[in-house]
């Protein structure tokens, strides 16, 4: 996947069935049937799939707080959600893509890649391909519904360290910067609140992955850059 | 394979990648791989 830049191999489907990348356990624990709760998401209307792996990712993660995932496990669950939500659905190739619901799947994709670092290659290059297209879907979300505050956050947050040592990070830092000053983020707790409350997994170092580009963003010395989608 | 890749060798790459897929195909699958070499199933799937 990361040399041809897309999966080369399917995954499992949510029962365990089929021969592909198998799923973890944790992923059929709290599954909810055809019910995806997607109500941190605010009024974005996303796409079955996504919504899946966003529900299923996030009980994953609230009850890792209680009982953390062994180091295998967790990256075999990152590869087959990479793998999962890489390989569009077929619907989805018959349908012009959706701003949200591709602005999502390309952010927890992101999230997965900073989750998990380097493996046994270096993502560099799909991950410059990924934040490519983020750019491109965050902005036509931006453009065309309000996001809500902490999905925002969250996105932005996503954004800012995959794209760190890129020419891409500056345009997430300015936005960042807006963002702040739109919902008077002041430090970093208030920002860390934000990006908790949509899909957070707890790590011994997963705030200093993040935290340093805040603190850039926060700089209060640095006046906020204006921006249209947000009337300061 | 990530010699290759990193040399820009983009139509090697994708011979070594087709050939990878073609091996996992040969064995029985991913899964058929995991079990007998979960290391190897991981790194062919990244």
């Amino acid at each position: 996947m990361l040399v041809m830049g897309q999966p080369q191999f399917a995954t499992q489907d949510d029962d365990g069935t089929g021969d592909g990348l198998p799923l973890i356990p944790e992923w059929q624990l709290g599954a909810s049937g055809s019910h995806h709760d997607i109500s941190p998401l605010g009024s974005i209307d996303v796409s079955t799939d996504v919504a899946n792996a966003f529900t299923r990712l996030r009980n994953i993660f609230q009850r890792a707080r209680d009982v953390p995932l062994p180091t295998t496990r967790l990256h075999d669950l990152i590869c087959f959600v990479v793998h999962r939500l890489l390989l569009q659905p077929s619907e989805a190739q018959t349908c012009p893509p959706q701003p949200a619901s591709e602005c999502l799947r390309s952010a927890i994709v992101l999230y997965m890649f900073i989750i998990q670092g380097p493996t046994y290659y270096s993502h560099s290059v799909i991950l410059n391909t990924i934040v490519t297209r983020y750019m491109g879907y965050l902005t036509q979300l931006e453009d065309a519904v309000p996001i809500q505050e902490s999905l925002h956050v969250w996105l932005l947050a996503m954004g800012l360290v995959a794209s760190a040592g890129t020419t891409h990070h500056q345009w997430f830092v300015e936005r960042a910067r807006c963002l702040a000053a739109t919902f008077h983020l002041g430090v970093w707790d208030d920002v860390l609140s934000h990006i908790k409350s949509i899909l957070w997994l707890e790590m011994s170092h997963g705030e200093s992955i993040f935290r340093p580009h805040w603190d850039t963003v926060l700089d209060t010395t640095k006046p906020p850059p204006m921006h249209h989608w947000y009337p300061i | 394979m990530p010699p290759q890749f990193g040399k820009g060798n983009f139509t090697v790459s994708e011979m070594h990648v087709d050939g990878v897929k073609k091996l996992v195909g040969m064995r029985g699958g991913i899964q058929c791989v995991r079990q007998t070499s979960p290391l190897t199933a991981r790194m062919v799937s990244w």
